[in-house]
Order: structure tokens, then C-alpha cells, then sequence
């Protein structure tokens, strides 16, 4: 499963959704703790894989300064009026450069909230383990 | 009625679904006009007799890149704070493992060490 495709993983959102965001009771927790319990420890080592997966962001770096520069010695070598061919290309290089920029910056901020994402279920887990301690 | 972004934020649902960052949209735009007016003058050749394609070209650039940078370093202090609390949390996860190990006897798989095959 892709690290950023976690808003599509159905079979995590809809484990999400049985044990902690529909609130069940503490019965039905004390009937089905054996069963949960473990499974609290597989999910959070499945977080923890697509954590480890999402933490380095090297790629949106380099992708997002790699297209700034571009941009920026396409728009320099504008300012000293080129013509023909040149120009032509210091028109592509900036606007490429600034398209590709906003993609790294995109990929980044993608990435950003599925680590944010993988925070607010680790406490969800949390509260679970905590409501099942307590039992 | 219209959520508010609290309300919007503690529907579990909803942190699936949230909007992508409006800084982004404006930067989006920015670059949009930009390729919009570039393509408009390369194609019919229609420049005011003051300012020449380059220039033009030259200039949105100027304005797009410090509103890309400002983005980025946003994302960035967003992505700084998003991993620290990510740390913590792996500490505190940490813990919680052990105490289900101990509690339900489990192997680091999370799988029973009586049943796992």
C-alpha cells in the first residue's frame, strides 16, 4: 500500500471507524478486548511503517528547489533581452521551473498532512488502549 | 449551516477530506495567470509597445517565486511541528506496545506467541 494513499485505505479507515470513532461501549470492549488488544499493536506498526515511509521528504526537496532554480535562471536570463530560440527557452525554463516548484511544494504538503493524519489516529489508538486498560 | 473549522477538524471523517491549503490555491493561481498571459501574448503577439515578452515573463516570475518560497517555508515549520509531535507519539506508542505484549503475551508482529505460526 502506497504511504500517501492513506485517505484511501479503506480497510484502516473502516477499522478506525468500528473501534474508535463510533465510540463503542465499554461491554462491548470488555467482550472483544482479546481481539482488539492485538490488533491495536498491528495497526500502530502499520502507522509506524508508513511514518518511517513518509519521513524523509528528500525527493519534494530536491523536486521543489531543483524547479526553483530553474525558474530563477530562467527569469534572470530574461531580464538581459535574448531573442529568437534563447528566449524561447528562458520563457520554458521559468514557467516549467515555477510549475515544477509548485509540485514539489505540493508533493510536501501532501506528505505533511499524512503525517499529521497518522498523529490524530496514533492518539485515537491511544484513547483506545487507555479505555481498554481501565476495564 | 456552515461547519465551523473546529467542528470541521474533530469530525474524524473529515481529516480525510480536508481542503488543501488556500496558500497553495493562491500560488496555484499566480502561476496560472502567468502561464495564461504568457501563452496568450506568445500566441497573438499583442504586447503594449512599453513592456516587452521577456520582461513580462521576467517579472511574474519575480512576483510567483518569493510566493512559492513563502509556502514553502510555511510547509515546512507545518511539516517541523507535524514530526516532532509524530516522535513523541512513536515514544508513547512504544510504551503502549510493550503494555499489550505483557497484557495479551504477543510477539512484536502483534500476534499471539501461543497461535503465531
Amino acid at each position: 500500500m502506497a504511504p500517501l494513499d492513506l485517505s484511501k485505505d479503506q480497510i484502516l479507515l473502516d477499522w478506525f471507524q468500528r473501534h474508535c470513532w463510533s465510540n463503542p461501549t465499554d461491554d462491548w470492549l470488555k467482550e472483544h478486548h482479546e481481539t482488539v488488544g492485538p490488533e491495536i499493536v498491528q495497526v500502530d506498526r502499520e502507522l509506524q511503517r508508513r511514518l518511517d515511509a513518509l519521513r524523509s521528504g528528500t525527493v519534494d526537496d530536491a523536486i521543489f528547489w531543483v524547479g526553483l532554480a530553474t525558474a530563477i535562471a530562467g527569469g534572470a536570463a530574461l531580464l538581459f533581452p535574448p531573442a529568437g530560440i534563447p528566449a524561447l527557452i528562458g520563457h520554458i525554463a521559468t514557467l516549467g521551473g515555477l510549475g515544477t516548484g509548485v509540485a514539489g511544494a505540493a508533493r510536501k504538503l501532501t506528505s505533511t498532512e499524512a503525517i499529521e493524519w497518522i498523529n490524530a489516529l496514533r492518539l485515537d489508538l491511544k484513547t483506545l488502549h487507555r479505555r481498554i486498560s481501565a476495564l | 449551516m456552515a461547519m465551523t473549522s473546529t467542528e470541521f477538524d474533530s469530525n474524524p471523517k473529515h481529516r480525510f477530506q480536508r481542503p488543501k491549503s488556500g496558500l497553495l490555491i493562491v500560488s496555484l493561481a499566480l502561476n496560472l495567470i502567468l502561464i495564461t498571459g504568457i501563452a496568450a501574448m506568445i500566441s497573438s503577439a499583442a504586447v503594449p509597445s512599453w513592456i516587452t515578452a521577456n520582461e513580462i515573463t521576467a517579472f511574474g516570475a519575480l512576483l510567483c517565486i518569493p510566493a512559492l518560497i513563502v509556502v514553502w517555508t510555511w510547509i515546512s515549520l507545518r511539516r517541523q511541528r507535524a514530526l516532532m509531535e509524530a516522535k513523541w507519539l512513536e515514544r508513547e506508542s512504544a510504551a503502549m506496545r510493550d503494555s499489550l505484549a505483557n497484557r495479551y503475551d504477543l510477539n512484536d508482529d502483534g500476534q499471539n506467541q501461543h497461535s503465531a505460526v
